[in-house]
């Protein structure tokens, strides 16, 4: 069956729990859920593109920390800061903030214990036991459900597990603890002040869906910011990459989320999709997911500037990439760094010859994938991207010529070859289950009767599409660099082109800003929000 | 080379910009039309054939029905206008003006509309054995800009979220129009129209193309488990403080004060008419009370809340309740206006 087309209306807000109670026929008389059925969870209104962050939680934020800053409290506007963070995620989740607030105790505590000066052999006890603990708070939450029913089904039994809620961010402030523990055995160097420790987990422009943030990089920023003054010359740059990020997640990524999502709740349901519908599905998807991404990113980086801090760059135009090792430098380039430096170098990283090396980079790839999420379409998507990366690294050895093979027709190819790739492996990293995944990559070659995608839609992914490939992405424009010491706008990387506070950039801020805000009625989680 | 601002130069211009640009949205011209094409309710639509039964069908309108799913699946307009006609001998037509959820601000906009565009002699509103804190979440979609703007703001737990949306739909009102293109049509087509008799008491189209039926009895321990589900969700509810229980129920309060005042500066009329759900049968005075309804009221509970046969769900009749409900209605009707429409019902 292709998808009817339901006419969208200015008021279509239905939760993906909403649909599928009417799709298993708990249908109100009125085409409405049940009494009893879930709304949105609690604290959807926190996410960046929402009002309340926007119109609320921002501004007086804002107004707080440079009040205070004006009035020479440096030290109390860092205070404030964190409890402005403290605030952002107990919105979310008060027993999840409780969550938040003793694992970082027990974290900080373990890291001045591991950066002591007690024995060595102590002191990696002490670490491996904040690993393991961290660990198991993310296997407990995340994993558990997952691992215990597929036990159940391997042995037969009929165990039951109750659904765990997952914390938000939890595998990104676990992550960042796990890497600052490990970081602190190696250095013998901890965090003393615990405001400062605090606010390098909590940080809120960060701490929902990362960038990763090493524990070296922010430690003397914050330090900076409770003794030194603002540079005020980053804020124009913070509101500017802000508003496009906004932008990018208003009125790109969400439109087409709409659009596509019930491609993908059809193909859930097991309704096989024509071509035209599984193509929507999969290529509205790859645009989705990159716009959300990236938006948030530049959300998050801006919203780190307009307070006086640098976060790492987390995203440079991965659909730009030729390889596939360049697309995972280009992809939550956080999360490749710790990957590599906590993963991929345990296992033993280069050593032992090319097939432990293969092997290393096959098996951090498919962590990586089950980070993602506990379902098997996430240990699939890993799976795949594991093994094109292997495949690279393997060609690179044994197929030099291969990887010398250069000019237009030899990047074009790679491209084509690279996205194809990508995009099938968002089938399952996007599907509701692996048959839904299955579902959409067989209407890729099915006829493509029955369904029209709406013009308005083409017309976006479109230019979607041409932006992620061919336009230079906004940290780009805006000249902005990771490292603290470096101008904004950074006069190296793209020259005349870059922005400059002037009265023709304030207008374009407002323009996106304007948009932005016009369309945020009905925001989105984004996706990250979910690992 | 183009000037450079300074930090607080920059931001405040970009400020400053933003807020010019999102005032310039409200006041964007846009199609009253495409407007009321805006609310659907995810599987069911309902307020685009208000809005053409208004507009665009010449049939006059004597009684209006304002309220919830429960008036929308519970009283059926060509069923009281035959009883009302084989009692009286008039003709009247009844519209079943009712949008799914609950919320006066959203009753007030159709009772507006309905009085700009038609006039009925007599609005009916509904009562329920509670009142939603919460008002409707559509009212953002239909309101015009001055009523969102001019909503009441204490104890409003929408105004400023709708408020904030204001800007948006305006927008996007503001391009449907530019572009010609509504959410579900361009412009009124008499053969897409649902006709003046629209009836959904008996069935339920969806917008996929389905039919529900509602010639289906649920059973009682479904019912029960619904009534259960119902009051754990209201002994849920955190009470109000009593030095504010005055404003608890002051937003829809103000609203039916306005419906009042709409109609009577048309020189028309109101009445109120309670709907019950299931073991749910008794008129709640004190709460009729809070929200002002001093009249008489049209009371549909009774020994209906405990019939088991007539109901869909623990909070809507099905069909049998419905010709039930609209029996009993169009009797209370002939009784306190024997004289709305027009004679001989027989010959029209």
């Amino acid at each position: 069956m292709a998808p009817r087309r339901a006419p969208r209306g200015f008021f279509m807000g239905r939760s993906k729990r909403e649909k599928q109670l009417n799709r298993k026929g708990n249908l109100h008389p009125d085409g409405l859920p049940r009494a009893g059925a879930r709304g949105p969870a609690r604290g959807d209104f926190m996410v960046f593109s929402a009002y309340p962050f926007l119109l609320v939680f921002l501004p007086l934020t804002l107004v707080g920390f440079y009040a205070l800053r004006a009035a020479g409290r440096r030290r109390m506007s860092v205070n404030f800061l964190l409890a402005a963070s403290f605030v952002f995620y107990g919105a979310w989740s008060l027993p999840h903030l409780a969550l938040l607030i003793a694992s970082i105790l027990a974290n900080y505590c373990c890291g001045r214990y591991v950066a002591s000066s007690a024995p060595k052999e102590r002191r990696r006890l002490a670490m491996l036991a904040g690993v393991v603990g961290n660990l198991g708070l993310v296997f407990w939450f995340k994993y558990l459900d997952f691992a215990g029913s597929n036990l159940a089904a391997l042995a037969g039994a009929d165990w039951t597990f109750r659904n765990i809620v997952l914390p938000l961010g939890i595998s990104f402030f676990t992550f960042q603890q796990i890497a600052y523990l490990v970081d602190c055995y190696r250095t013998r160097d901890g965090e003393r002040r615990f405001r400062d420790y605090a606010l390098f987990v909590t940080f809120f422009p960060q701490l929902i869906a990362g960038p990763i943030v090493h524990h070296r990089y922010a430690r003397p920023q914050f330090a900076a910011l409770a003794s030194e003054r603002l540079n005020a010359d980053w804020i124009p740059y913070g509101v500017m990459i802000f508003a496009m990020g906004l932008a990018k997640k208003t009125l790109i990524a969400d439109p087409i989320a709409r659009a596509i999502d019930p491609l993908w709740a059809a193909a859930a349901t097991g309704d096989p999709l024509g071509a035209a519908a599984a193509w929507t599905a999969m290529v509205g998807y790859t645009l989705q997911i990159y716009f959300d991404f990236s938006g948030y990113c530049d959300m998050a980086i801006g919203l780190g500037l307009m307070v006086g801090v640098r976060l790492p760059v987390n995203f440079n135009s991965p659909y730009r990439a030729k390889s596939i090792i360049d697309f995972w430098r280009r992809w939550h380039m956080t999360l490749s760094a710790f990957l590599r430096d906590y993963v991929y170098i345990p296992l033993g990283g280069n050593k032992g010859g090319a097939f432990f090396r293969l092997r290393n980079i096959f098996l951090t790839m498919l962590i990586g994938g089950v980070w993602h999420g506990a379902a098997w379409t996430f240990v699939i998507w890993g799976a795949i991207h594991a093994s094109l990366i292997t495949l690279n690294h393997a060609g690179r050895l044994w197929l030099p010529e291969l990887d010398r093979w250069r000019g237009p027709v030899a990047d074009a190819v790679k491209r084509a070859a690279l996205l194809g790739a990508v995009m099938i492996a968002w089938v399952y990293f996007r599907a509701d289950g692996v048959s839904a995944a299955h579902a959409v990559l067989r209407g890729l070659i099915a006829p493509a009767a029955g369904y029209a995608p709406d013009p308005y839609v083409l017309a976006l992914m479109a230019f979607g599409a041409a932006l992620a490939l061919f336009a230079p992405n906004s940290l780009e424009v805006a000249g902005y660099v990771e490292a603290p010491e470096r101008p904004i706008p950074h006069e190296c990387a793209h020259g005349a082109r870059m922005l400059r506070p002037t009265p023709m950039a304030a207008a374009a801020t407002a323009i996106l800003l304007a948009a932005g805000l016009a369309v945020a009625w009905r925001p989105a989680v984004f996706i990250y929000f979910n690992f | 080379m183009e000037r450079r601002l300074s930090p607080a130069a920059f931001a405040v211009s970009a400020l400053v910009m933003t807020l010019s640009l999102l005032g310039a949205a409200v006041v964007a011209p846009q199609n009253d039309y495409y407007r009321w094409q805006e609310l659907d309710h995810g599987t069911t639509r309902k307020a685009d054939w208000i809005y053409e039964r208004l507009h665009f069908d010449a049939e006059p309108i004597d009684v209006a029905l304002i309220g919830t799913s429960r008036t929308g699946g519970g009283l059926s307009g060509p069923d009281i206008e035959a009883a009302y006609c084989a009692a009286t001998g008039r003709r009247i037509r009844v519209a079943n003006l009712s949008i799914p959820e609950t919320g006066r601000n959203i009753h007030y906009v159709i009772a507006k509309e309905a009085m700009r565009a038609k006039r009925p002699a007599l609005t009916v509103i509904e009562l329920n054995e509670i009142e939603a804190r919460r008002q409707h979440r559509g009212f953002v979609a239909l309101a015009d800009v001055e009523d969102i703007v001019t909503a009441p703001i204490i104890a409003n737990l929408n105004y400023f979220p709708d408020l904030a949306r204001l800007p948006g739909r305006q927008a996007v009102l503001w391009f449907r129009t530019l572009t010609g293109r509504g959410a579900v049509k361009s412009k009124f087509d008499p053969a897409a129209y649902q006709g003046h008799d629209l009836d959904r008491t008996r069935a339920l189209p969806l917008l996929d193309g389905t039919v529900v039926s509602r010639y289906t009895a649920a059973p009682r321990d479904e019912l029960d488990a619904g009534r259960a589900s119902r009051t754990e969700a209201r002994a849920g509810m955190r009470r109000v403080p009593s030095a504010i229980r005055k404003f608890e129920h002051r937003v829809p309060r103000l609203y039916l004060q306005k419906i009042d005042a709409l109609a009577a500066a048309n020189g028309r009329m109101v009445d109120y008419v309670f709907l019950p759900a299931w073991r749910e049968g008794a008129l709640p005075r004190a709460l009729t009370d809070d929200l002002g309804v001093t009249a008489p009221v049209i009371d549909l509970g009774g020994r209906i809340a405990e019939d088991p046969g007539k109901w869909l769900d623990a909070t809507h009749v099905n069909a049998w309740g419905a010709a039930e409900l609209s029996s009993r209605f169009a009797a209370e009707l002939v009784r306190r206006y024997p004289a709305l429409g027009e004679k001989d019902c027989a010959r029209t």
